[in-house]
């Protein structure tokens, strides 16, 4: 009786971000799903047209092309970030003083405003021709999304290395162990729940990449940057296909959760 | 910012938010853009406007001012979710689009009572299927306009009027540093203001008459496209011409980066006037090729399907579209009044130099899909100015895709 009574006090204290969850984040994603599924017009008609919206992207080339586009920028923008934020994170562990101040002044990029930093790497970037090539577009973006968001995932590292404790690093170096071998045998295990938390919000962002293609490159040139989230808001919001839109969303979240379920049982298997 | 998927997701709550709520609020509203460009000026006459109606009908009339900038995305937005506005400023060439989406009412009956005779030019650019969607209260026209100083400099004293005689002029600026022609490539640019023109200009079009099929890879499209890639050849586009946003008032004409541009608004060359000298400035009839031509658009006030108040939103467009409310808001934006003999909307000598332009004006091919086509055509257009392609590959490869797209209904 008083487990019943404990757990329906949980279930009241949670009910009200339970409801709130369902009425603005669920039911709308439901809502989106239903959309998909429609030809829907921003005058108010709609018909139900099943599966049309979703045959018609699987057979859009430009859609397609997106799809590789978003995949390659992750493969480009999650890897570095880890890197460089994991870098990041071992020299900040290293640092003997002032370390609050070379932690906030690394952590800055990722709370300033997205588009004021895309407008002023645009201008850096502009001269340089980098952005105008469609070879070299998406490794410029890469590096404005590394910069912008490494922050965050140092953060998390850096608490990460904090809580491996000292004594299996100690023990390792009077067994012998080479730096490297500590790095690589003793920290990098402790570390892979932050690494995992840290390479599925990475990869999450990188999929969805919007903010800087919209003010840095508006997709090009040549669409070499015309990423998967764009063209969910081209199709909605400048050609108001907003079945298709919400098809596309719908892709678009069924990628993020697969890779995120991909990435967690990559790191579930033993080393 | 979020991404369009929080967006369209956010848009769908905002839509449930609509649906349960009961909107008491019974003003109507106008969403109006800054076609006034001084914005004392604008604000003033706006309030003037709301004022007037509102004593003469006893109704609250709320006139929102919105940004230029991404003014689609936010209509096709309030639309979505259901909070739209009931009365809309629409470009001519964005009406069969509305159309289409069916958000639009059409307004033949407002229009038949018009105190003054409209061009039939411009009640045509504003209806659909020979129903009007819009009241007309101006008309924007583009026309070239010319640094004269850097021409001179360059030994060019004949201000170029057609494409040889830009294409003649082109190395003499090049050799000086100055390409000729600001051009801005980027994919968030409308065709409008930078390719079709052209494409005009050399005789061709964007659709069929028809509109089931594109036209632009035509002999005239290509030699639109390969007067751009030959001015890019000899230096005579700016460096970034395939990524760049025309930026205004840093536009290259007005920070003395480029020698001229093809389709300049009135207000642009005021710009460029004041920041170079009204002495250093040219305003030309826009280029030709096969002919003249330039973009001009007529620009109305559209009656929203869901407007809550139709009734009185109609005698509102009646209102706005009176003389005396036309004929300020042209004296006050420098545009031109929409009636069958249309004057300058001021005296100026910019103006009256406008006014030349007038009768070379088009919206060029008005048709539901043309947003669409444009963002479908201008990443090929792009590719041929970078040069990973020809301008024949370039237009066949677009062609291929809208007609794919159209055929697709």
């Amino acid at each position: 009786m008083p487990r019943l009574r404990s757990s329906m006090t949980t279930l009241a204290f949670l009910l009200p971000v339970l409801a709130l969850s369902a009425a603005f984040r669920f039911l709308p994603m439901l809502g989106a799903v239903g959309l998909s599924m429609t030809d829907y017009h921003p005058g108010g008609d709609w018909r139900f047209v099943g599966a049309e919206n979703y045959q018609s992207l699987a057979q859009d080339e430009i859609f397609l092309a997106s799809l590789r586009t978003t995949l390659g920028y992750a493969a480009l923008h999650v890897p570095l970030t880890v890197v460089v934020a994991l870098g990041s994170a071992l020299l900040l562990h290293a640092v003997p003083w002032g370390r609050g101040l070379f932690r906030a002044a690394l952590f800055a990029p990722y709370a300033t405003s997205l588009v004021l930093s895309a407008v002023i790497w645009r201008r850096v970037l502009e001269p340089t021709g980098f952005l105008e090539r469609p070879s070299t577009v998406l490794a410029a973006l890469a590096v404005v999304g590394v910069w912008r968001g490494f922050g965050y995932a140092m953060l998390i590292l850096f608490a990460g290395i904090r809580n491996v404790p000292a004594d299996c690093l100690e023990a390792a170096t009077v067994d012998g162990a080479s730096a490297w071998q500590r790095f690589r045998h003793v920290l990098l295990p402790a570390l892979r729940p932050a690494l995992f938390f840290v390479v599925v919000v990475e990869t999450v962002a990188a999929l969805q990449i919007f903010d800087t293609v919209y003010v840095m490159t508006g997709g090009g040139p040549v669409r070499a940057s015309y990423t998967l989230a764009y063209a969910v808001y081209d199709y909605g919001f400048r050609y108001f296909d907003f079945g298709r839109a919400a098809a596309a969303g719908v892709v678009l979240w069924a990628i993020v959760l697969l890779v995120s379920l991909g990435q967690r049982r990559a790191f579930d298997r033993n080393p | 910012m979020r991404t369009p998927v929080a967006l369209l997701v956010a848009v769908l709550t905002a839509a449930c938010v609509v649906a349960c709520g009961n909107d008491s609020d019974d003003a109507v509203t106008l969403w109006m853009y800054p076609v006034i460009a001084d914005e004392a000026s604008g604000r003033a006459f706006w309030q003037k406007v709301e004022a007037g109606f509102e004593r003469a009908n006893g109704v609250d009339l709320r006139i929102e001012l919105q940004p230029w900038a991404s003014r689609q995305e936010k209509l096709g937005a309030a639309l979505m979710a259901g909070d739209g506005p009931d009365l809309v400023l629409l470009q001519s060439d964005m009406i069969p689009q509305y159309v289409d989406a069916k958000a639009l009412q059409p307004v033949d009956d407002v229009l038949a009572n018009s105190a003054r005779a409209i061009s039939p030019a411009v009640v045509d650019a504003l209806s659909v299927n020979e129903r009007a969607y819009a009241v007309p209260l101006y008309r924007t026209v583009t026309t070239t306009v010319y640094n004269r100083k850097l021409f001179a400099e360059a030994g060019v004293t004949e201000l170029p009027q057609t494409w040889d005689e830009v294409k003649a002029a082109a190395p003499k600026l090049a050799a000086h540093g100055i390409p000729i022609l600001d051009y801005s490539g980027s994919t968030e640019e409308s065709l409008n203001l930078s390719f079709y023109p052209l494409l005009w200009q050399a005789g061709g079009s964007v659709f069929t008459a028809d509109g089931t099929k594109s036209a632009f890879a035509s002999a005239e499209g290509v030699s639109a496209l390969r007067f751009l890639v030959d001015l890019e050849a000899m230096h005579g586009l700016p460096s970034d011409v395939a990524t760049r946003h025309s930026e205004p008032p840093d536009d290259a004409v007005t920070t003395g980066r480029a020698a001229m541009a093809h389709t300049m608004t009135a207000d642009g060359a005021r710009t460029v006037a004041a920041a170079i000298g009204a002495q250093n400035t040219a305003i030309g009839l826009p280029l030709r090729d096969r002919t003249r031509a330039t973009y001009g658009t007529p620009a109305g006030l559209s009656l929203l399907r869901d407007a809550k108040r139709p009734d009185v939103a109609r005698k509102l467009l009646a209102y706005l579209m009176s003389p005396a409310v036309v004929d300020e808001l042209c004296a006050r934006s420098h545009y031109f009044p929409p009636w069958t003999a249309s004057s300058p909307p001021s005296t100026d000598e910019v103006d009256k130099e406008f006014a030349q332009a007038l009768p070379f004006a088009s919206p060029g091919d008005t048709h539901p899909l043309a947003r669409k086509v444009m963002g479908l055509l201008a990443p090929h257009l792009q590719a041929a100015l970078i040069g990973t392609t020809t301008p024949e590959r370039a237009l066949a490869d677009a062609a291929e895709e809208v007609d794919a797209m159209l055929g697709s209904g």
